[in-house]
């Protein structure tokens, strides 16, 4: 119910989605039926407090998790339904992470980071060129100690996009950062979805970033309560944050 | 180089030191595992080519004089491919430079040496020319003892009669790869050698034209020597047969094989014990190492990194150090072994005893290291690949502490803080303390372990030298004399005290057992020559029955209160039946034991004698052995203090050598234990640590509540050590016993103080190791870090 009508191919489509976990005597339910399509090509950003469900939800998307009920169909492929190793080949096959805390590998540099991804991927572009986009081509040889934050994160976004990934699902990417770096990193992320079309999803609890995208869910309590069609988004460094 | 491996590269950098003290553990096993095997193939291929080339016997034989027809009829026995008579005989020899009497054992030539069996192997010289009746070949180990050239000449008592003999050559055999004197502990170059003589010329020398005293056989490929033996024995006994021996009993051989069934299993036994250990600090590291990297496991998930994939990364972590270690160990090893292998040659001569150090022990060595490693840490690899990558993503939870047992009895308010945080760790990865401990056990235990061979050998000494044998030397006839060869001895001038000896050889029958054996006799209480009781107090001769040394008894289930039937090998060969009364503590040898009295009636002799034990006056030594030496009637003096300060001397530098190997290599081990549980502590509670230190506590405080937990692991391992090096050492020596040796068991207290010492010094100084990175703790950046 929550899924807006076409505006060309769905790339996930998911239905009736439930996660239930056990917390020792008490079951949590961190989603309860949740509906929602994701197109090719767009920008959609998840909001909601925390414990909303927002992080299981993407974790179910990039095959991190599976669902206790319902189904995740991608790209005609029902992954509620797939193994170990097809989630794996999912996973190494078609998404880009990028976490809040950015995970970077401390022993390995900017550049090898990358290169740990692209290694995997059947068409991926150089580390370098991948860190050109998100303006690191300087930076190559720095192991994440002696990055920024904001130079962490875009290193990570590097390793997320350089395989050229279908969908890039982005954990509260902006969430450990300053302002004006969080803006720098959110125009990294624009830029890829515009340049290289990649399905782009965010969650966020930071309402600025919704500006910026061309749908926004709204979640509370494991549901999507809310879906907000954009035609007004605003380049990241016009959010009023 | 794939990232993924340029991570590896890194994160085994980071934690060298840890890895290094691993590493090492597993190189010291792989170093013994080398050194040992290939010194234990080495004597394999090089005994087994010597005996191929030079023809050994496969039966030995021994009689008072038979006729070389009879030869023909032992060649025919079934399964015989090849019989050899020959001529056997001790003799005394004048040394020149030597004051004491030494004995020689002659060996006849046939006329072609080189198609004989037992074939002595020319070092130096030529053998003797037929016809020249003085000349010989002497063994290789009795000139180097001297160091006589060729040329030599020693005078010898054969049959009564002073000869010189002119030597022409140095020789080895495969029968004496190993030279010792029948019925002595340790070889003693200087006064027993083994010379070769033509065959006419012993004859000659020995009136034993046509004859022979001594066979050896070649058994033919599907030959069985059991039948061949009693065959023998009864074609032999007509001749004053003595039992026929199979190779496996013949002295030469079965302290060779003895020697190397001991590296063997020492070989496989002691570094399966470091590889246990280096195992178990191999999980300890990669366990930790999986916790702390838990997200960036989540991570290589996420991005499509199979499981497979990352449990291989970590494995390779294992792989890594197991290549490092077999090389560094392979390497040690063999350098270690091509210096064994020289000590080798020195006790044992061979024609060439060159190292080996062959493939299978390489691929052994490293298949069993790195497969116990893999296979040890793969589970703990599993459980950590397996956790799914969004739990993994998540923080681990909080460590679960709860009071502890001591707590829980209410003995909490007698502890400090400190005290209560070191119980509370330690009680809640008890398998994580008990495995350490165990691993400072086993060093402890490996100390004491390897202690046990000196102390042992020191008791023997002890026991053998100043309870048993308190002679000063002992006198052995050619053949039994009446007793007024015995005063003669007696009356020397500087013969303080003097013992018969009477010994004979008797066949043992019991039940279906039989077994060769001398019967001693034994005075009621002797002064010299003493017996032993089970507490290993000198005991008396009962007048009445026989006493049976406990190894044989045991061995043939004899108890005091059996019957035993003695079948007398020489003389009129009575048969005597007899109970035994008694078992008799024997480090050397063994038989059975008969009043002196009692002996003499069962023989129907008078008094007779084969030799005596002599305690001489010390200004008289020289005068007393320069008599001895003009005795015909002497075949041989042993002097016991000369033999035993000749092989102290040959193995006191390995023994020395051995005891700090033995330190080092248990050292790795307790460093390596305490050095892992250390960094472990600090890399998992440094923030713990840190905390306490922002909130005022001092350096050494903190290190105590760390190093605490090191000392009581430690403390609490080490008796545990002494009970397992004790049981260990048990072991080993239980395992030396054998027919002709018994070691009894002995640990001194230095032992247990040295193997406490060591440990205690590794455990130091791996502490003051650690402590250093603690002192360097940076409290900001400790406290920042999200872990």
């Amino acid at each position: 119910m929550n899924s807006a009508p076409g505006q060309g191919e769905a790339v996930f489509s998911v239905r009736g989605l439930t996660k239930g976990y056990d917390m020792g005597e008490v079951q949590v339910q961190a989603l309860r039926g949740v509906d929602l399509d994701l197109y090719r090509g767009e920008f959609s950003v998840l909001l909601g407090p925390s414990g909303s469900g927002k992080s299981t939800l993407l974790n179910i998307l990039g095959g991190l998790d599976v669902p206790s009920d319902g189904s995740v169909i991608y790209q005609g492929r029902d992954l509620s339904r797939a193994d170990e190793r097809d989630l794996t080949e999912f996973r190494r096959r078609h998404v880009g992470f990028i976490f809040q805390f950015y995970n970077l590998i401390p022993s390995l540099t900017s550049r090898e980071n990358v290169a740990l991804v692209t290694e995997l991927a059947d068409h991926p572009m150089a580390p370098e060129e991948a860190l050109a986009l998100v303006k690191l081509a300087h930076r190559l040889d720095h192991f994440p100690a002696q990055l920024s934050g904001g130079e962490q994160q875009r290193v990570a976004i590097a390793r997320a996009i350089a395989k050229r990934p279908d969908i890039l699902l982005c954990d509260e990417p902006t969430g450990a950062l300053d302002i004006q770096t969080g803006i720098v990193v959110l125009e990294a992320l624009a830029r890829i979805n515009r340049e290289l079309g990649t399905t782009t999803a965010v969650i966020t609890h930071n309402r600025a970033i919704a500006d910026m995208a061309d749908r926004v869910f709204s979640m509370a309590d494991g549901q999507i309560v809310d879906v907000q069609h954009r035609t007004d988004k605003v380049a990241p460094d016009q959010l009023a944050w | 180089m794939k990232s993924l491996n340029r991570k590896l590269f890194r994160d085994i950098w980071r934690l060298k030191g840890q890895m290094i003290a691993i590493m090492m553990v597993l190189a010291a096993g792989v170093t013994l595992f080398v050194l040992t095997m290939s010194n234990y193939e080495s004597l394999v291929v090089s005994r087994d080519r010597y005996y191929e080339r030079n023809r050994f016997a496969d039966v030995f034989a021994g009689c008072k004089r038979a006729p070389r027809s009879l030869l023909d009829k032992i060649a025919a026995i079934d399964g015989v491919q090849h019989a050899e008579g020959r001529i056997l005989q001790e003799v005394t020899l004048d040394v020149p430079g030597l004051s004491d009497p030494a004995t020689g054992r002659l060996v006849s030539l046939p006329p072609n040496p080189a198609s004989g069996l037992n074939k002595p192997y020319l070092r130096a010289g030529r053998f003797p020319r037929l016809g020249v009746d003085d000349e010989i070949l002497a063994g290789e180990v009795f000139m180097e003892a001297h160091g006589f050239q060729i040329g030599t000449r020693i005078n010898a008592v054969i049959n009564g009669r002073a000869k010189s003999l002119h030597i022409v050559g140095t020789a080895l055999s495969p029968e004496f790869i190993y030279v010792l004197k029948p019925g002595t502990l340790f070889p003693d170059n200087l006064r027993y050698g083994v010379f070769w003589m033509n065959e006419d010329s012993l004859e000659a020398s020995l009136n034993m034209e046509g004859a022979f005293n001594d066979v050896t056989l070649k058994l033919a490929r599907d030959g069985s020597a059991d039948e061949v033996v009693f065959q023998l024995d009864e074609l032999l006994e007509p001749y004053g047969g003595v039992r026929a021996i199979k190779r496996r009993d013949q002295a030469s051989h079965w302290y060779l094989e003895n020697e190397m069934q001991q590296l063997r299993s020492a070989g496989w036994f002691i570094p399966v014990m470091f590889f246990g250990v280096a195992v178990f600090l191999l999980n300890l590291v990669i366990a930790r190492l999986i916790r702390a990297q838990r997200e960036q496991i989540a991570v290589l998930k996420a991005f499509g990194y199979a499981s497979s994939e990352i449990g291989f990364h970590y494995l390779k972590f294992v792989v890594v150090v197991v290549l490092l270690g077999n090389l560094v160990g392979i390497a040690m090893g063999a350098y270690l072994g091509s210096g064994l292998v020289k000590v080798y040659g020195t006790l044992y001569k061979f024609p060439e005893l060159t190292f080996l150090l062959s493939a299978r022990t390489l691929i052994l060595g490293v298949l069993v290291s790195g497969l116990s490693s893999c296979l040890g840490t793969l589970s703990t690899v599993r459980r950590a690949v397996l956790l799914p990558p969004a739990e993994a993503m998540k923080p681990e939870p909080p460590a679960n502490y709860r009071p502890t047992f001591l707590e829980r009895l209410g003995l909490g308010r007698f502890m400090s803080v400190q005290m209560q945080m070191i119980m509370r760790n330690m009680e809640r990865a008890p398998l994580r303390t008990f495995l350490s401990c165990v691993g400072i056990a086993m060093a402890t235990g490996l100390l004491v372990l390897g202690r046990v061979n000196v102390d042992a050998l020191n008791s023997l000494i002890r026991v053998q030298f100043e309870t048993i044998q308190r002679e000063d030397m002992m006198v052995t006839f050619y053949e039994p004399n009446n007793y007024r060869a015995f005063y003669e001895l007696q009356q020397l001038p500087g013969v303080a005290v003097a013992e018969p000896l009477r010994s004979v050889g008797v066949n043992m029958v019991f039940g279906q057992h039989e077994k060769q054996l001398s019967l001693q006799g034994v005075h009621h209480v002797p002064r010299l020559r003493r017996y032993l009781g089970k507490d290993m107090s000198p005991i008396s001769m009962a007048p009445e029955g026989l006493m049976l040394d406990r190894f044989t008894a045991e061995k043939y289930g004899i108890r005091p209160g059996h019957t035993l039937t003695l079948e007398v090998l020489e003389g009129s060969r009575p048969v005597i039946r007899m109970p035994v009364v008694g078992l008799v503590e024997e480090l050397i040898g063994g038989g059975a034991y008969i009043n002196m009295a009692r002996l003499h009636e069962v023989l129907g002799e008078d008094r007779t004698v084969n030799g005596a034990y002599l305690l001489v006056d010390e200004p008289h030594w020289d005068s007393v052995l320069h008599r001895l030496k003009e005795t015909p009637k002497v075949a041989g003096v042993t002097i016991a203090d000369a033999a035993l300060k000749g092989f102290m001397d040959t193995i006191a530098q390995s023994l020395l050598i051995m005891n700090l190997f033995n330190i080092i290599f248990a050292g790795i081990i307790a460093f390596g234990v305490v050095y892992n549980a250390a960094q472990m502590s600090v890399g998992e509670r440094s923030r713990d640590l840190a905390t306490l230190r922002v909130l005022g506590f001092s350096r050494a405080e903190i290190s105590d509540i760390l190093l605490g937990e090191l000392a009581l692991v430690t403390l609490a391992a080490i008796p545990f050590g002494l009970v397992l090096g004790t049981l260990m050492a048990h072991g080993a020596i239980a395992d030396l016993q054998t027919e002709q040796f018994r070691i009894p068991f002995a640990l001194s207290t230095r032992s247990y103080a040295v193997a406490v010492l060591v440990v205690l010094l590794s455990a130091l100084i791996s502490g003051l190791v650690v402590r250093r990175r603690l002192d360097k703790l940076d409290l900001m950046a400790v406290l920042k870090t999200r872990e």
